[in-house]
Order: C-alpha cells, then sequence, then structure tokens
C-alpha cells in the first residue's frame, strides 16, 4: 500500500483514526473534567495559572 | 489450406451447408470442421456479408430460453452455388496450368 | 471472467471504436458462447476458444469500416477556439490558477496537520512521564485526529492533483490538432 498513491482503504482508514482519536479524547477530556469557563477566560494560558 | 483460396472457398461451404438444412453459428462451424476450419471470429463477417447480399436469410428460434439465430439459403444462394460449380471447368483449367501439363499445347 | 464480463468488455471497446451495429456482433457472440457452454465447456473455456475480447475486437474492427472522427470540422473548431482566445483565455487561466490554489491549499493543510500530528504524538509520550496516563491519552486522541486529518488531505490532494493533469491530458489531447489514433 503506496501512501503517496490515491487509495480508497487509506482514506478510510484515515477517518478511522481520525475516530478512534477523537473518542479517545473525547472520553479522556471529560474524565479530567477540565473547567472550561475558566481556560477560556485565560484565553489559552490555563496551564500558567492555577485553577 | 492457402489463406487466400480458403477465403473463396468458405462463403460457397457455408452456403452449401445451408442447402442441406437451415443451421446456426456453432453447427455450422462443427459440421463444416472435418472439411475446412472455421473460425468462429471469421463466420459472422461471411453470414453478415451473405446476409447483405440476401443469399441467406435468418430467424430467430427460441431456444432453451434464449435466442438462437438460424440461417436459411434463399434462392440468391441457390443461385451462387450453381454459379460456383458452373465455374469450375475454368478452375480445372488453372489447375492444369499450375500443374505444367498445358492442355492448349 | 465469464461469459457476461466478456460481453460487457467487448460492447464498451465497440463503442469506443464507434461500431455501428455493436449489439449484431454481441447477439452473435452471446449465442456463440452459450452453445459452446451448452457443449460442455466452462465459461472460461469457450472464451478462451473465441479468442478472448481483443482478438474478438481485432476481427471485428478489421471487417468493419471503423469511422475515424473527421478532422476538417475539428480544424474549424479549433479556428474559432483560437480566436475567441482573448475572451475565453483569462477565464479559463483565472479557473485554472483557481484549482491548483485549492489543491495548493490541500497540500498545505496535509502538510501542517501532518507535522502537528507527528509532533504532537511525540510529546504525548513525554506527558506520559511528566503528567499522567489521563492527559496523555488527551493529547493522543488530538494527535491521532490530526493525523487521520493529515492523511485525509494528503490523500484528496493526490486524488485532486491527479485528476487536475488527467483533465488536462485529456483536453490537450482532445484539442491538439494531430489526428487521434
Amino acid at each position: 500500500m503506496n501512501i503517496f498513491k490515491f487509495n480508497k482503504n487509506i482514506l478510510v482508514a484515515a477517518v478511522l483514526i481520525f475516530l478512534l482519536g477523537a473518542i479517545l479524547m473525547f472520553i479522556s477530556f471529560s474524565a479530567l473534567g477540565f473547567n472550561v469557563q475558566n481556560i477560556l477566560s485565560h484565553l489559552g494560558s490555563w496551564y500558567t495559572t492555577e485553577f | 489450406m492457402n489463406t487466400q483460396l480458403k477465403k473463396g472457398l468458405l462463403d460457397i461451404c457455408v452456403l452449401a451447408e445451408l442447402e442441406r438444412k437451415e443451421s446456426y453459428g456453432y453447427a455450422i462451424i462443427q459440421d463444416l470442421k472435418p472439411l475446412i476450419e472455421i473460425s468462429e471470429s471469421t463466420l459472422y463477417p461471411i453470414l453478415k456479408r451473405l446476409l447483405n447480399k440476401q443469399a441467406i436469410t435468418s430467424k430467430n428460434q427460441i431456444h432453451n430460453n434464449r435466442i438462437r439465430k438460424y440461417y436459411q439459403i434463399t434462392d440468391i444462394g441457390k443461385q451462387e452455388i450453381t454459379e460456383f460449380i458452373s465455374e469450375w471447368g475454368q478452375v480445372e483449367k488453372i489447375f492444369q496450368f499450375i500443374k505444367g501439363e498445358d492442355s492448349n499445347g | 471472467m465469464d461469459k457476461t464480463d466478456f460481453l460487457i468488455d467487448l460492447q464498451k471497446k465497440l463503442k469506443r471504436y464507434g461500431v455501428k451495429n455493436a449489439n449484431d456482433y454481441l447477439d452473435y457472440y452471446s449465442e456463440y458462447l452459450d452453445d459452446l457452454i451448452e457443449s460442455g465447456l466452462t465459461d472460461m473455456q469457450a472464451i478462451d476458444r473465441v479468442g478472448g475480447v481483443q482478438k474478438v475486437l481485432l476481427e471485428i474492427l478489421s471487417d468493419e469500416d471503423v469511422v475515424i472522427p473527421e478532422t476538417s470540422k475539428k480544424a474549424m473548431g479549433n479556428l474559432f477556439l483560437a480566436l475567441g482566445l482573448p475572451l475565453w483565455g483569462p477565464l479559463v487561466a483565472a479557473l485554472y490558477i483557481t484549482v491548483l490554489g485549492l489543491i495548493f491549499a490541500l497540500l498545505v493543510c496535509a502538510l501542517a496537520f501532518g507535522v502537528a500530528g507527528v509532533w504532537v504524538l511525540i510529546s504525548s509520550l513525554v506527558v506520559v512521564f511528566q503528567m499522567n496516563v489521563l492527559y496523555a491519552m488527551f493529547q493522543l486522541g488530538v494527535a491521532l485526529m490530526l493525523l487521520g486529518l493529515g492523511v485525509i488531505f494528503e490523500q484528496l490532494f493526490i486524488l485532486s492533483g491527479k485528476g487536475l493533469f488527467d483533465s488536462s491530458k485529456y483536453l490537450f489531447q482532445k484539442f491538439s490538432p494531430r489526428e487521434a489514433r
């Protein structure tokens, strides 16, 4: 399988990887329980501040 | 057999076969096999040519739930065979000439 | 290849060469193959006996008067095309450049997502040791999403690039003054 040639299987695999990543991200995100409001109010510099 | 010679004979062979009985593609080739080899792809042009000059006609018949095309000889076709046979004297002379027995001499 | 494949393939090729009474040939070969199969051959053997699509096609083409498209009409069309160049030239150029730009954007997206994905993936390994597994999982998820997007864009780039190349080639062949083979 050559990744530099168009291949439907690769495209499907990429979508699957994307979905897998999304699921993993959402699960761990909800488990981490970030205070989203707090993150947004610090405009991304959340990791430098205590919350 | 020489392909040039064969080409001329094939049409007449098909006509002669159809003069005996009406027939269809596969059967024509099978029947003529012992006499002269015709490939399936050369038979169709012959049939088409003969149909075009109305030496034969065709008729669709149902065989085992599918259509099979049967060919029949017409009067024009029969005429062609008689013409071919009548020309044989000429062919014979040529044959003698080729063999080197010049009949005129 | 079975009988139907053979006939479909033959039909396609006959059509491409503009053989008019293609159906007559298809009927003939369909009937003939049926007869061969009825006599005890398999589909494959029957097709072998007939000689395969390519051979049958050659036989038909050598017998038919295949009409090759006229060139004089084409020359006339080319003249009009050439006269209208100032009119349609910029439009086509603009369209072409737009398409090129879009394709280039796909390439940039592919590279950006790909590099970001690899970077985040590597750093997620660091996070395992620095923070805890949950954080690493979060980052791994993001990395996989980025990589997935990267590969998707890369594939789209290749597809659209190939599409553009093929259509350019097609246009070039179609409008080139030389007669089509």
